[in-house]
C-alpha cells in the first residue's frame, strides 16, 4: 500500500510504507489514521529537501529498527564516535551547508533518528580542530559576546586549559 | 542567491546543537565552542560527558564550581594528570577528589581515589555506575592518602569494621537523607570508602559497581523488609584481599542460604585476586548469593585440585567463564579441560583460558572423572553450542592437532575462536591440518590462531582432505607460522577486514601482491635482525590493493632501527588514501616526511601518527619545526594523537644535556623530551595527547663508543 507525501511546495512523492516507516512520525500517523490513501502534508519540508530525505529512506528501508535497549547500550559504550559514517551515507551526506541543515531539521521533524545522527555527526566533523574565529566563519556566525563576556569565558575555561 | 533567506547554523533548534555536541569528545567541546557565540555557550550548559584530569587548575577552580556548570551531566572520569610526576599526579587527584559532593544527574563516575565515594553515595540520586579502579602502573604503591585520617583506618579490617557499624546505628538512617555535616566523619577511613556492604545499602540503584582493593562487612545486612535489594547486575573485584574475600563469600552463602540471595540480580562477577587461592566452597555460595549469574572471570587466582569439578557442579548454567593467569589442576591438558566443562555446562557460550598455568592432577582424583580422561576422538560424540573458544596457554599442555580437529566439529557454532597451536598445525604450504570437517565452520568470525616453536616437528604435517574456506571469516590473527600463509588469506581474502600477522619468518618478493578489498586494519610485527625487511615486503604485499584501508601498525621488533625506503609513503598515499591510524615503530623516516605529507588532501581523517623508535624522525630543529612540523600539523585538525621518536633535539629552549649521558643527564633528558612534547600539545591546540622521547643509549654501548 503506497503513501503519498506532500511537501510545503505541494510537491507529491508517492512511496511504498516501508520507506514512510523509516519515519517515526508517519509510522505513528499511519497506525493512527489508518490507510486513508490521502496525502499527509508536510508543511515543514520543502519538496528538494523531502527528495533527499525519501532517497535515505528507500536506501535504508530495511535496515533493522533501533530499540530502545540499543540506545541504553549507547550510553553504557564509552563514547559516541563522529567518524564511523557509512560509505553510502557519507556520499549522501556531501552537500551544501544550507542542504544540510535543511535535511537535519527534516529528519528531526520527521524523527528518523539515523538521518538526524548522520547529519549531526557530518556538522560535528566541520567543528573538529577549528578555531572559534574558524567555525564563525564557516558557519556564518556572529560575535555577539561584549569585551566583558569574553574575558568572563576565559576565565570561566581557565582550569580546562591543562585538564 | 540572497544572504537574506539562507539557512545558517544558529536557525538549527538548540536541542540539534546539544545533539552536534554530544558526537565531539570533551577536548573538542571545552573551552573553543564556548568562544563561537552565546547560543553555543548555552548549549554547552547541556554537556553530558565531562572527562578531566586532577591538574592544579581543576583544583584551584573547584570541583563542585566546575560542576555547577553543567547541571544535566551524566558522565564523569576524572583521571590523574599525564604530565606531572606520577606521586604528585596521584596527590592532586586524591585532592580533587575530596572537592566532590555529588551531582544530581549523574548516571557514570570513574575515578581511581576512593574520595570520590562518599560524594557518590550521598549526593548522586541517579547513580548507576560507580568505577574506582587501581591507579595506572607503578604509582599504585604511593596512593595512600596523604593527609591524616582517623583512627578507624588502623584498625579498619574484619571486625574493626563491625565495630564501627555498632558506634554509628542512628546515623545510618538520618545518612539517606543529609549530605554533609556529621556523618561525613563516617567516611574518613579508606576501609569505609571501599566498603561494598556499605556501598550498596545505601546506594542501592547501582547497577555496575568496579571497585580496587574492596573491603565487606562479615554480616548479612539487616535488611527491612520493605527495603528494595541491590539491582546490582556487573561487579568486578580487584586487588581484593582473603579475609575480604572470605566475608564477601561468606554474605553470598548466608544470604543465600536465607533465600534472601545477596545479589539477585548479579549477571556479571569479575574477581581479581592477586594470587589468592579460592576456597573450593566459593562456588557454591557464588551460586547461592548469585542466583542469575552468566558470566564469571577470574584473574591471578589460585584453585584448588577440586575447583574445576566445583564450577561445574555448582554454577552448570553459566554462559561465560573465563580463567585469566589462574592456576588450575586438571589432567590430560587444555582440551581435556574445556570438553569436561562443555560435557557439564550446557548453557556455556564462551569459554576463555588465558596464560594460565596447568597442573596434573593427583592419580587419586584422577578417579573422578573417568570418562573425560581419555584422549581427543576416543570418546563418545556429542556437539556443543560454544560460541567462543579461547585457548592461550605456551606449555606442554597446549592443544595438539587432533584436539584441533575435534574443536572444529564438537563446536561446530563457534564465532570466535583463538588458540594456541602447535607449529605443526600448518603444513610446509601453510595450509591448516585440520581435515574435511573444517568446512563446518559457517559462523566463523574471528580466528586467531598462535604458533610457537615450543616443541620442534615430529613428522612433517600432512593437510586434511579440503582445504579450509570459512566463508565468514572477518578477522584473522596468525602468529609464528612457518611460511607465509597464503593458503589461509587468500580464499577469505574478499571478506577480511582485519589481518594482523605476527613474526613471519618469511620476506616476500617484490613482485607478491594479494587484493584485499574490504581490510580495514593491518598489523604486521616482525622479529630478528631482518624483522624490517620482512615487515616492510609483508606490508607491500598486503596494501597494493587494499584501498579501504584505515589502521596500519608495522613494529620492527628488533633492537636496530632500520631506514624507511623512500618510495614509502608517497607509495602509501597513493594505495590507501583512507588512513586514519598510523603506527610505525623502529623505522628511520626519510628527512621529508613530515613536508611530503603536509597536505590536507593527504590522508584527511588521520587521527593518530605514531612513528617510535629511536631516530625514527631525524631530528627536531627550528627549521624543521617551521618546513615539515607545523605545516604537517597545520594541515590535519582531525589528528588526536601524536608520538615520535627524535634522533636530536636542537629546538631553543629545550636543550639537552649532552650526548653521552651519565643518570642525571638522562633523567633531565627525559624531562626536556616531556617539556617539549607538552609546548607541541599547547601550540596546536587540537592534539589531545603527544609522546617525543629521544635516542635511548644504555650506558654499555655509549662507553664502547668513547
Amino acid at each position: 500500500m503506497p503513501v503519498v507525501l506532500q511537501a510545503s511546495d505541494n510537491q507529491q512523492f508517492t512511496i511504498e510504507k516501508a520507506v514512510a516507516e523509516r519515519s517515526m512520525l508517519l509510522k505513528n500517523m499511519l497506525e493512527d489514521v489508518g490507510e486513508a490513501g490521502e496525502p499527509i502534508p508536510l508543511p515543514n519540508v520543502a519538496g528538494s529537501i523531502l527528495k533527499k530525505v525519501i532517497e535515505y529512506c528507500e536506501h535504508h528501508k530495511e535496515d533493522p529498527v533501533p530499540s530502545a535497549e540499543e540506545d541504553k547500550d549507547a550510553f553504557e559504550s564509552s563514547r559516541r564516535k563522529a567518524d564511523d559514517i557509512d560509505e553510502w551515507d557519507a556520499q549522501f551526506i556531501k552537500v551544501g551547508n544550507e542542504e544540510l541543515f535543511e535535511i537535519i531539521l527534516a529528519a528531526n521533524y520527521l524523527d528518523i533518528k539515523p538521518l538526524l545522527d548522520l547529519g549531526c555527526k557530518t556538522v560535528a566533523n566541520m567543528i573538529k580542530g577549528k578555531t572559534p574565529e574558524q567555525i564563525r566563519e564557516m558557519f556564518n556566525i556572529e560575535n555577539d559576546f561584549t569585551p566583558e563576556e569574553e574575558d568572563q569565558i576565559r576565565r570561566e575555561n581557565e582550569w580546562a586549559a591543562d585538564a | 542567491m540572497s544572504e537574506g533567506c539562507r539557512l545558517v547554523v544558529a536557525d538549527l533548534p538548540i536541542e540539534i546543537i546539544c545533539h552536534i555536541f554530544s558526537f565531539l569528545s570533551f577536548h573538542e567541546q571545552i573551552p573553543g565552542l564556548a568562544k563561537v557565540c552565546r547560543t553555543w555557550r548555552g548549549a554547552l550548559r547541556d554537556l553530558r560527558t565531562l572527562s578531566l584530569e586532577a591538574t592544579i587548575s581543576v583544583l584551584d577552580y573547584t570541583l563542585p564550581r566546575i560542576l555547577s556548570g553543567y547541571p544535566r551531566l551524566e558522565r564523569l572520569i576524572i583521571e590523574p594528570s599525564r604530565y606531572i610526576d606520577t606521586i604528585d599526579a596521584a596527590y592532586l587527584l586524591t585532592k580533587v577528589a575530596q572537592q566532590f559532593r555529588g551531582h544530581s544527574t549523574l548516571r557514570y563516575l570513574f575515578c581511581s581515589s576512593d574520595w570520590i565515594v562518599p560524594g557518590a553515595v550521598e549526593g548522586c540520586p541517579r547513580l548507576e555506575v560507580l568505577i574506582v579502579p587501581s591507579l595506572r602502573g607503578k604509582e599504585e604503591e604511593e596512593e595512600e592518602e596523604p593527609q591524616g585520617v582517623s583512627g578507624m583506618e588502623e584498625d579498619g579490617r574484619g571486625s574493626g569494621m563491625d565495630t564501627m557499624d555498632v558506634e554509628y546505628p542512628d546515623d545510618l538512617h538520618e545518612s539517606e537523607r543529609r549530605i554533609g555535616g556529621r556523618h561525613w566523619e563516617i567516611w574518613r577511613g579508606s576501609g569505609m570508602r571501599r566498603n561494598l556492604t556499605w556501598i550498596m545499602k545505601h546506594k542501592p540503584t547501582l547497577t555496575h559497581i568496579e571497585m580496587n582493593k574492596p573491603t565487606f562487612w562479615n554480616r548479612i545486612p539487616k535488611v527491612a523488609p520493605a527495603s528494595p535489594s541491590p539491582i546490582l547486575k556487573h561487579l568486578k573485584l580487584s586487588d581484593i584481599c582473603s579475609w575480604a574475600l572470605v566475608n564477601f563469600l561468606d554474605v553470598l552463602r548466608q544470604s543465600g542460604q536465607l533465600e534472601r540471595p545477596g545479589l539477585p540480580h548479579l549477571t556479571t562477577l569479575t574477581l581479581d585476586l592477586d594470587w589468592l587461592i579460592v576456597p573450593t566452597n566459593a562456588y557454591e555460595a557464588i551460586s547461592l548469593g548469585c542466583p542469575n549469574l552468566q558470566s564469571l572471570t577470574f584473574i591471578y587466582a589460585n584453585l584448588t585440585p577440586a575447583g574445576v569439578e566445583a564450577i561445574a557442579t555448582h554454577l552448570p548454567r553459566l554462559k561465560c567463564l573465563v580463567m585469566d593467569k589462574c592456576d588450575m589442576w586438571f589432567y590430560h591438558g587444555w582440551m581435556s579441560l574445556v570438553r569436561y566443562l562443555c560435557s557439564r555446562m550446557k548453557e556455556l557460550e564462551k569459554v576463555g583460558l588465558e596464560k594460565c598455568s596447568f597442573r596434573e592432577l593427583p592419580l587419586t582424583m584422577q578417579v573422578r572423572f573417568p570418562v573425560y580422561s581419555t584422549r581427543a576422538g576416543t570418546m563418545g560424540w556429542w556437539t556443543h553450542s560454544l560460541r567462543s573458544l579461547k585457548l592461550y596457554a605456551n606449555d606442554e599442555y597446549r592443544p595438539s592437532t587432533a584436539d584441533l580437529k575435534e574443536v572444529v566439529e564438537r563446536f561446530p557454532q563457534l564465532q570466535e575462536l583463538k588458540l594456541e597451536v602447535p607449529a605443526e598445525t600448518f603444513t610446509k604450504d601453510g595450509i591448516a591440518v585440520w581435515g574435511p570437517a573444517a568446512v563446518n565452520l559457517h559462523g566463523l568470525k574471528k580466528l586467531v590462531l598462535r604458533s610457537g616453536k615450543y616443541e620442534p616437528y615430529g613428522t612433517e604435517p600432512v593437510a586434511g582432505d579440503t582445504p579450509l574456506h570459512l566463508p565468514n571469516l572477518q578477522t584473522l590473527s596468525i602468529w609464528s607460522c612457518p611460511i607465509f600463509p597464503f593458503n589461509f588469506i587468500l580464499p577469505n581474502a574478499s571478506n577480511l577486514t582485519t589481518l594482523k600477522l605476527n613474526f613471519l619468518p618469511t620476506i616476500l618478493p617484490d613482485t607478491t601482491f594479494i587484493s584485499l578489498p574490504n581490510l580495514r586494519y593491518l598489523a604486521v610485527r616482525g622479529i630478528t635482525i631482518l624483522a624490517h625487511q620482512i615487515c616492510l615486503s609483508i606490508v607491500n604485499a598486503l596494501t597494493a590493493d587494499s584501498p579501504k584501508l584505515e589502521v596500519l601498525i608495522m613494529e620492527a621488533l628488533h633492537r636496530d632501527c632500520s631506514n624507511l625506503p623512500s618510495t614509502f609513503f608517497p607509495r602509501l598515499v597513493e594505495k590507501c588514501p583512507k588512513l586514519k591510524v598510523i603506527r610505525l615503530d623502529r623505522f628511520i623516516t626519510p628527512r621529508c616526511t613530515l613536508t611530503l605529507l603536509a597536505s590536507a588532501t593527504i590522508w584527511p581523517d588521520l587521527v593518530s601518527f605514531h612513528v617510535w623508535g629511536q631516530s625514527a624522525i631525524h631530528g627536531a630543529t627550528l627549521e624543521w619545526e617551521q618546513t615539515s612540523l607545523g605545516p604537517f600539523l597545520q594541515t590535519h585538525r582531525l589528528l588526536r594523537s601524536f608520538h615520535v621518536g627524535l634522533h636530536t633535539l636542537e629546538v631553543p629552549g629545550f636543550e639537552l644535556e649532552g650526548r653521552c649521558m651519565d643518570e642525571h643527564g638522562y633523567a633531565r633528558n627525559v624531562v626536556s623530551y616531556a617539556t617539549y612534547a607538552r609546548s607541541i600539545k599547547a601550540r596546536w591546540w587540537w592534539l589531545e595527547d603527544v609522546v617525543v622521547h629521544g635516542p635511548i643509549k644504555r650506558r654499555s654501548v655509549a662507553d664502547s663508543l668513547l
